[in-house]
């Protein structure tokens, strides 16, 4: 039984180890639904800054961009690096 | 005969292992979305992200039983070497890197964990050959039969 001691004595320490590690909550590339703070003006459609992340929006239609769908970057912003559904109307 | 040596490296690779297996599988989203991130793994990302940990859990199974230390403590080291060249690759040809790697770990730098990896890669390699001489030595030592 000695010579299994060492390495379950390890494997223990790892899974303790895991339970004091901390973990936060990481939402990046999810896709969620972004509302534009500056609607109607789309002089900072693509600025990240520029957005609030909503559950739901209706746009109210016609040219100007009111929302994007989109992945989070991470930071609870959306990441307009990467490919996004821009809205406007609906 | 106990060989306390080895003992000593496959308990140390079986924390390691063990540790950052378990941190893949609990917080599996995030290793997911960062092997999204890699140029190398992208388009594999999901079965990367489920191959890796399962290897290593694999390991620390043969590293705990004495009987298949030996092959635990070669697919150890194989396993470290191919981590050790993936950084060694990022660092020379990728400008941003991601890292996908688990728990404190993570807190390292790239050019840090080549050097963790380095190491650890030599200790496994180290503790194999030590099983594996060491058996030849015994063979060599046992009696030859009467006949």
């Amino acid at each position: 039984m000695k010579q299994y001691l060492l390495g379950f004595v390890a494997l223990v320490t790892a899974i303790t180890l895991n339970s004091f590690t901390l973990r936060t909550e990481n939402h990046r590339g999810t896709t969620n639904i972004y509302k534009y703070l500056d609607y109607p003006n789309d002089a900072f459609i693509n600025n990240s800054a520029h957005y609030q992340q909503v559950s739901s929006i209706t746009c109210p239609g016609g040219s100007h961009r009111c929302a994007v769908e989109a992945q989070d970057d991470g930071t609870g912003l959306p990441d307009l690096t990467v490919p996004y559904t821009p809205r406007t109307k609906n | 005969m106990r060989n306390i040596k080895s003992e000593i490296i496959a308990a140390i690779l079986v924390l390691l292992f063990a540790y950052t297996a378990i941190q893949k599988y609990i917080d599996h989203n995030t290793f997911l979305l960062t092997l999204k991130d890699s140029p190398l793994f992208h388009h594999i990302a999901g079965l990367i992200s489920w191959i890796v940990p399962i290897t290593e859990f694999g390991v620390v199974s043969l590293l705990l039983f004495p009987t298949l230390r030996k092959t635990g403590l070669f697919l150890a080291a194989l396993l470290l070497a191919s981590f050790t060249l993936y950084i060694g690759y990022m660092l020379i040809f990728i400008p941003n890197l991601p890292c996908s790697c688990g728990g404190i770990i993570s807190l390292l730098s790239w050019k840090q964990h080549l050097v963790f990896n380095i190491f650890f890669t030599s200790l496994a390699t180290y503790g194999w050959y030590d099983i594996k001489s060491n058996k030849n030595i015994a063979i060599r030592r046992s009696p030859t039969p009467v006949t």
